[in-house]
């Protein structure tokens, strides 16, 4: 037994500075930590055990205004949490120009970002830490992709063949262990199959049981996939070959699937004109379809539980639920966020300057905050989940 | 209820008499009372009198938790104000004493009270409120704030 008590901050027992280290937010944590050096070990031996999702802003493309804002670096984002509300964080270049290139998804801290010559790659916003992924030409499975001298894509499948300028890379999702740095990617090219990649691989493999690739998310080894034709499935991808574990239709009497993949028509003129799959905290699975009136604008939101019964649920409980990401965070004492609300990213509505929230109680959209759209590109924000990587 | 007593006594010698409920809301009390029931009186030798009195009015007011919510919500407030009581070298010794004494809640309480206090301050703040020494040479300092450059350098104040 220790018999002296120290006098000094510095000299605190480093599980006691745990205890404090994984209570301060983010951005405290990383501020903390450069205090002294006992501090910065105590830093490396936890993570903050709340999370609150944040907002990545991607730099508007200068070249039309003539740099103008000399400051505004075109390879660095701007960060905003919702905890910090008067505050805006920037990112360090990042060494990507993100008015070409487009941020698919994310996982934690790190992006999936596609360049303009369709070269995939994931980046880690605060360590910049890069991995290449495969080619998109190099393809395992019927579907080929093809590059033509003048950069457009020859995709066949059986007896399907069409030549596209732009691939269609649907519902891309990722995860990434922070430590070993394993990590799968999936997106579905357009709706003729999905594709992954994991640590290691060098091409991409196809998934031979699902296609109409609708919305997927990837949560704890396990893929949620919704297709077009209103099936859902999870894969388990624990193991080497993934494993078809659970599938079931997802219908409501009163909706009649057309064929078309937007628009379709439910009751008194709203519009379904996004249908997504969120994880919850707990497991349950939910289908969240955006509703728009088509004059007004108007929008509100449709979430159904999809088993052990297809059914309506008209609260989130303590959850927020985050579009961008098909999960739900628990909100529990966490300052800034907001229970019971559905976090939309920059391309929902037509309200383009800034960013809202629907709150599911009283299906109203509540602006969050006003953003500068000739510095930001409003439409690619989304919201993340930051995490630490140490390295 | 047992109203049985029990003499609590400080590294400086000061002793307080506590009920055994209270008593037992310091674990490392409620672990001796179990190896030998009989003991009436416990020396405490990492806290001083100052610091024990400060953990047993805790105690004292934490030990009938109730469930409502109203309840729970006057303790709250209660907690509140109690950690506004402390000063920063005050709350260095509450946290060791509720490490020592093994009570949980008020370890929480204390942890999130430091936190709250660290929040928005920047590095040099820190070190000047917790009176801490900057241990770093230049060279590290930079390393470690390049790093997480990101949490120092604000980009253009919004507008409210």
């Amino acid at each position: 037994m220790e018999n002296h008590n120290p006098n000094s901050w510095s000299d605190l027992p480093l599980d006691l500075l745990n205890l404090v280290f994984e209570r301060l937010s983010f951005a405290s944590f990383q501020r903390a930590k450069s205090v002294c050096s006992s501090w910065y070990s105590a830093s490396r031996q936890c993570v903050p055990k709340k999370q609150i999702p944040w907002l990545i802003l991607f730099p508007e493309d200068n070249n039309n205004n003539n740099n103008n804002n000399n400051n505004n670096n075109n390879n660095s984002c701007k960060l905003f949490n919702p905890d910090e509300k008067q505050k805006l964080y920037k990112t360090q270049d990042l060494g990507v120009e993100f008015a070409k290139s487009v941020c698919l998804a994310t996982y934690g801290s790190w992006l999936l970002t596609r360049d303009p010559r369709y070269n995939l790659y994931i980046l880690n916003l605060f360590t910049q830490e890069r991995i290449d992924l495969p080619s998109v030409e190099s393809q395992l499975g019927i579907t080929k992709i093809e590059r033509g001298l003048d950069d457009w894509f020859h995709v066949s499948k059986d007896h399907f063949q069409r030549q596209i300028k732009e691939l269609c890379i649907r519902s891309p999702v990722i995860w990434i262990d922070e430590k070993t740095k394993d990590y799968i990617v999936l997106w579905g090219l357009g709706g003729l199959c999905v594709l992954y990649s994991k640590k290691g691989d060098t091409a991409w493999n196809q998934l031979p049981e699902i296609s109409h690739c609708l919305h997927m998310v990837y949560k704890d080894h396990k893929l949620y996939f919704s297709s077009s034709e209103n099936i859902f499935t999870i894969l388990n991808f624990s193991r080497e070959v993934p494993q078809q574990i659970f599938q079931c239709g997802m219908d409501l009497l009163i909706i009649r699937m057309s064929l078309g993949r937007r628009c379709h028509r439910l009751s008194n003129s709203w519009f379904v004109d996004e249908t997504k799959l969120v994880v919850t905290v707990t497991g349950n699975v939910l289908r969240v379809q955006r509703m728009l009136r088509p004059r007004s604008g108007i929008q509100s939101f449709r979430v159904c539980k999809v088993f052990p019964k297809y059914e309506e649920v008209d609260s989130l409980g303590d959850e927020a639920l985050l579009l961008d990401l098909g999960v739900t965070v628990l909100v529990n004492d966490i300052e800034g966020l907001k229970r019971n609300c559905i976090y939309l990213s920059g391309s929902h509505g037509k309200k383009k300057n800034g960013i809202f929230i629907f709150n599911f109680e009283t299906k109203k959209m509540e602006l969050l905050r006003k953003f500068d759209c000739s510095s930001v590109q409003l439409s690619r924000a989304r919201w993340f989940l930051p995490s630490l990587t140490h390295t | 209820m047992s109203s049985n007593k029990i003499v609590l006594t400080s590294s400086d010698g000061e002793s307080f008499e506590v009920e055994e409920v209270v008593a037992r809301k310091l674990q490392i009390v409620g672990h001796m009372l179990e190896d030998d029931c009989v003991i009436n009186e416990i020396p405490l030798q990492n806290v001083t009198g100052d610091i024990l009195s400060m953990v047993i009015e805790y105690c004292k007011t934490h030990v009938d938790e109730e469930e409502s919510e109203e309840a729970q919500t006057k303790l709250k407030t209660w907690d509140e104000e109690f950690m506004k009581k402390f000063d920063i070298k005050t709350l260095l010794q509450i946290i060791l004493a509720a490490n020592y004494l093994n009570v949980k809640g008020l370890l929480d309480l204390v942890s999130q009270t430091i936190a709250d206090t660290i929040k928005d301050y920047t590095p040099e703040q820190i070190r000047e409120v917790f009176g801490v020494e900057n241990d770093y040479t230049e060279e590290e300092e930079a390393e470690v704030r390049k790093e997480n450059a990101w949490a120092f350098d604000e980009a253009d104040t919004p507008k409210p």
